[in-house]
């Protein structure tokens, strides 16, 4: 399947499921992140959070807003880990990429990758109101896999770790991989990306961590182009730069013209929302535009669905025009502006002290420069780059440059202190600190009351016995941040699925392989969640007693026979995910009062469940080892031996 | 595989983003079981007949293989669409004309795929019957609180026989054998009479016969307020206006009836001024990038024409909802706060909409899931054009007829017409 929105490049390939994903981006809303996630997984919030599991991180800028105060709790968007950005020099992470691993089974190895480099941000506004390019590259590493993509998704893995390095707080560095229940996912994904880095093969993949983007765009589009010289340049953005004091053109085209290549009858076509024209505005109004043509966007798609999107895509296409049809092509897309900071800045050049406009500020941009082979036709070239000749702008009156001299200076996000919580045995939190915060004094929310703790405190006693998330305050309580918590067999952020019988307990067991959102068996229905008089169907709330149809030896036989019927005809590919699957509901999901008759007539049900003729027959030594411990550890929690 | 690019189409509205109820949706829910009560979502016999017989298969199933009856559902229902798609590809009651489309080249059929999002659809009929066909506050096909938890009661067997029963093939075969044998992972024969027997729009005249009789034929207020409601929407072709439904009801004597019908139409509108005047809001707030200050309220034209409308119809609401004795708390609190000056009444739009905007002193804010809202014409739109799912199929998919519309389908169904 190939994407055509930018939620569909969350989409698993046939047979596969989420093994993990990095998302950076300038901004993301929480809508457009959930149904990516649903996409992405298959699972809606709740069974997420049931799941245990964290697979998604996310990176966004780290400024400061009055809707965005800390980096979103992982109840917001369960199975998601927002990292905390650090205290450093401001730039404004602009760059926009998507890197997704998938799997055969939830718990196995990855087998495939996606990277898509986006000109759009995780959010609606993007996804439906906007013009946006995106670029994809899927591999299958059970496949002979060309160079040249191997180089691009090891080069892209390579700037997110960079970027990680350099910009954000990662917990549980001083772990072994195998205790990294948070971040180990993430670990594997980049680690699996850059071992495919080719010896040679230079790839298409432009960051500005370092250097701007313009001269590696130069230079990626001069290695490209060979020998071929080109007569069209057509390009198109979202932002303009900000305009001068006087009515020149803007700078950014002045070293577009510069890009080498090109023939003396070069056409050169630029394309503007006349509302956020920047430095085009007054260029344009003056009329001294020679040797430019200016557009407004088409959206021919948008049009015939009743939409009314503005551009927002960033690209520059240089190729051979002939009667309508450009061909020989070379196109950059990504995430900067035809700006002063979109193309010309680096991270690297950035200063410590606050810029005073937001145009004084470096940028943190990402792209792709590639080969366009195919023939464009009129209609391609409307399609794909909103371009329809023969139609230029005519208008410049209405033209406006849409920058204010204070766009997107923000204050920065400040870091929770504490980056995690981990349960260790039955008694105890440990807490990962940030490393700049010690001696400073802190309040966490334990046992439903608050606590002081000073930096670097290693670990305090834990009476809940389990906790998913962990609430910190500063000291002067102005600010509060909400971190994931590790359980004590390693899930983050675990909300175990409990049932109020034992009949829905033991369905929910038996539902495996993990059931995709819309074959839950749950429905949409009429219910409104956040309406306690609503009427929904109330099956949470069923009378304990149910269970009490099945007698205690009847439901333990009933548990055996119907669990050991579906053990015996699994996969041996999917043990793996039923080793979880069961470690998960035995140990949170089963109604008490049905434990405590159990506990009453001694029914161990897990020494039958560990017998040979009971267990999954195509165990490894290494699954029935971790089987037996699992059983042996219920059984002891449920107070049966 | 490979790498390509593309230039982005808009990404499919989410049921849930096009929502905007106001914190109103009990009010909502209780004028849908006033004018219609106890149908659901459901409006054509077949989408009753699927999860019935989908129960009935699990049964059959069972010791065999343990499918759950939700995706064997899924899997009658998938077939049954797939089937008419290949007949009449524009049938209104197909769901999953967009996988199908995709999958045309790769002849899928096999239960375990087709019954999946990939190869159907993620918004299923059998979601949109669930709470319609169980005993308690439905048509009492079936018992039990999830649905892959139900038991057939003696009507619902009745039903899921009816369908099962019915002959394919040559041979004197039975459409519940082949079903049988498909869920196990056999192949299916796709021929013309599978396709009656499984299709959306041709259910039998045994199945309209006995969901009939659930729905028109039993005792009860709720089941006599379905067949005034029905007998007032008649049987043209064309759905009749909300107020003329209530004329018809009044002049037939069904006057408390009648007087829900109006209540419910005029909270509709309530629901749609509301709703345009987020939208405008919504506009302004993404304009003003610090927050919109709420001083900019009485000197904008704009805004001020759209607060007068909602004050117009929040005061009808509030006498209809008397006559009606419809006493909903939140309702009445909401049409009462229209009654405050234009600036307040846009805060408190605001405010009840909480995931959108948020509120400070003097201006309005983008909310944890700001968005551009759409207006009621453009959600109208939106929910036609950009969804292939059973909530975006429904002839009440915009809930302004409060089940009317799906009554009138259905009623035309049970009787052999198409919508």
């Amino acid at each position: 399947m190939t994407a055509e929105t930018i939620l569909d490049i969350f989409e698993p390939p046939e047979a596969r499921v989420a093994h993990s994903a990095v998302l950076v981006a300038m901004t993301g809303s929480r809508d457009f992140l959930e149904d990516a996630l649903v996409r992405f997984t298959g699972l809606k919030a709740k069974q997420r959070a049931e799941l245990g599991i964290t697979n998604t991180y996310l990176l966004l800028d780290a400024q400061r807003s009055a809707a965005r105060t800390r980096v979103f709790a992982p109840h917001e968007l369960p199975g998601l880990h927002e990292l905390q950005p650090r205290d450093v020099p401001p730039a404004l992470l602009h760059a926009k990429l998507a890197l997704l691993a998938f799997a055969r089974t939830r718990t196995s190895e990855p087998t495939n990758l996606r990277l898509a480099i986006l000109t759009a941000n995780f959010t609606y506004t993007s996804a439906r109101h906007q013009l946006e390019l995106a670029w994809c590259v899927d591999i299958s590493l059970d496949e002979h896999v060309p160079a040249l993509e191997r180089a691009d998704l090891a080069a892209a893995a390579g700037f997110v770790d960079e970027l990680i390095e350099r910009r954000y707080h990662l917990p549980e560095r001083d772990l072994g991989k195998k205790e990294r229940a948070l971040t180990g996912r993430l670990d594997a994904l980049l680690k699996t990306c850059m071992d495919l880095e080719p010896d040679r093969t230079k790839s298409g993949f432009i960051h500005s961590l370092d250097e701007p983007l313009f001269p590696q765009i130069r230079a990626q589009m001069k290695r490209l182009r060979t020998s071929a010289s080109r007569n069209l340049l057509l390009c198109g953005s979202g932002f303009y730069e900000d305009p001068g004091k006087t009515a020149e053109k803007p700078t950014v085209l002045a070293k577009l013209e510069d890009l080498g290549g090109f023939t003396s009858n070069v056409r050169r076509v630029v394309i503007a929302e006349p509302k956020k024209a920047g430095a085009l505005a007054p260029w344009a109004h003056v009329g001294a535009v020679e040797g430019w043509e200016l557009f407004t966007p088409h959206d021919r798609l948008g049009a015939r669905l009743g939409a009314k999107r503005t551009l927002h895509a960033k690209f520059i296409y240089t190729g051979w025009l002939r009667e309508g049809v450009a061909s020989n092509g070379c196109l950059y897309l990504g995430s900067g502006n035809l700006s002063r900071r979109g193309l010309f800045s680096a991270a690297s050049q950035g200063k410590r002290k606050q810029p005073s406009t937001g145009h004084d500020g470096v940028n943190i941009e990402c792209g792709i420069v590639i080969p366009v082979e195919e023939r464009l036709k009129p209609e391609d070239l409307e399609a794909r780059f909103f371009w329809r000749d023969g139609e230029p702008a005519g208008d410049f009156e209405e033209w406006e440059t849409g920058t204010r001299p204070d766009d997107e200076v923000h204050e920065q996000l400040v870091a929770s202190p504490v980056l995690l919580a981990r349960v260790l045995g039955t008694s105890e939190l440990a807490l990962e600190w940030r490393d700049d915060v010690a001696g400073e004094t802190f309040s966490i929310h334990l046992g439903g009351s608050w606590t002081e703790v000073t930096a670097p405190q290693a670990t305090i006693p834990l009476q809940e016995g389990r906790l998913d998330v962990l609430r910190v305050r500063n000291a002067a309580e102005t600010q509060e941040w909400i971190v994931p918590a590790i359980d004590a067999i390693g899930r983050t952020c675990w909300v175990p699925p409990t049932f109020a019988t034992y009949d829905d307990a033991l369905a929910a067991l038996l539902d495996f392989p993990i059931r995709p959102a819309e074959a839950s068996g749950e429905d949409d229905g009429d219910g409104d969640p956040d309406d306690a008089d609503g009427d929904g169907d109330g099956s949470s709330k069923a009378p304990a007693e149910d269970h009490a149809k099945g007698y205690a030896l009847h439901a333990a036989a009933e548990l055996l026979e119907q669990t050991a019927a579906l053990q015996r005809s699994l996969e041996p590919n999917l043990l793996d995910d039923w080793l979880d699957h069961i470690e998960r509901f035995f140990h949170a999901s089963f109604p008490k009062e049905l434990i405590e008759t159990w506990r009453a007539y001694r029914i161990d049900v897990f020494s039958h469940l560990a017998r040979p003729a009971l267990r999954p027959p195509a165990l490894t030594s290494r699954q029935r080892e971790r089987y037996e411990a699992f059983l042996d550890g219920v059984a002891k929690a449920w107070g049966l031996r | 595989m490979g790498s390509y690019w593309f230039a982005a189409a808009p990404s499919r509205q989410e049921r849930t983003r096009i929502s905007l109820n106001f914190g109103l949706g009990r009010a909502e829910r209780l004028f849908n079981e006033r004018v219609v009560p106890g149908l659901g979502r459901v409006w054509f016999v077949r989408q009753i007949s699927w999860p019935a017989a989908a129960i009935a298969l699990r049964e059959r199933l069972r010791g065999t293989i343990n499918t759950k009856a939700s995706a064997i559902s899924h899997g009658l229902e998938a077939l049954g669409c797939k089937l008419e798609w290949g007949e009449n590809p524009d049938g209104e009651r197909i769901l999953g004309k967009r996988a199908f489309d995709r999958d045309a080249d790769d002849d899928i059929w096999a239960f375990d795929k087709l019954r999946t999002t990939k190869h159907y659809v993620q918004n299923t009929h059998r979601q949109a019957a669930s709470r319609t066909i169980r005993d308690e506050g439905g048509l009492g096909l079936a018992s039990g609180s999830r649905f892959d938890r139900y038991e057939l009661t003696t009507n619902g067997q009745e039903l899921a026989d009816a369908f099962l029963d019915q002959p394919v093939g040559r041979g004197g075969g039975k459409v519940g054998t082949q079903l049988e044998s498909w869920v196990r992972g056999g192949p299916i024969d796709a021929s013309s009479t599978l396709r009656h027997a499984m299709a959306p729009s041709s259910p039998s005249d045994r199945e309209r016969e006995l969901v009939h009789a659930r729905i028109f034929g039993v005792s009860g207020e709720a089941c006599e307020r379905r067949l005034h409601a029905a007998q007032a929407l008649g049987h043209g072709r064309d759905l009749r206006e909300m107020l003329e439904v209530a004329d018809r009801l009044r002049n037939a004597g069904h006057v408390a009836h009648a007087d829900d019908v109006v209540a419910a139409h005029t909270f509709g509108m309530l629901l749609d001024r509301a709703r345009d005047l987020a939208t405008l809001v919504s506009t302004r707030v993404d304009e003003a990038q610090l927050g919109w200050p709420l001083a900019e309220v009485p000197g904008d034209m704009e805004i001020k024409g759209v607060v007068a409308a909602l004050k117009t119809i929040g005061a009808q609401f509030l006498k209809c909802a008397e006559t009606a004795k419809f006493d909903e708390a939140k309702s009445r609190v909401f049409a009462r706060a229209l009654e405050k000056d234009v600036e307040d009444v846009v805060a408190y739009v605001a405010r009840a909409t909480s995931e959108v905007f948020s509120v400070a002193e003097d201006r309005v804010m983008r909310g944890p899931l700001f968005r551009i809202v759409e207006s009621s014409a453009a959600m109208r739109q939106a929910l036609e054009e950009a969804e292939d799912g059973a909530d975006a199929r429904e002839p009440d998919s915009t809930h302004q007829t409060f089940r009317l519309a799906n009554l009138h389908a259905l009623a035309r169904d049970l009787e052999g017409k198409l919508a």
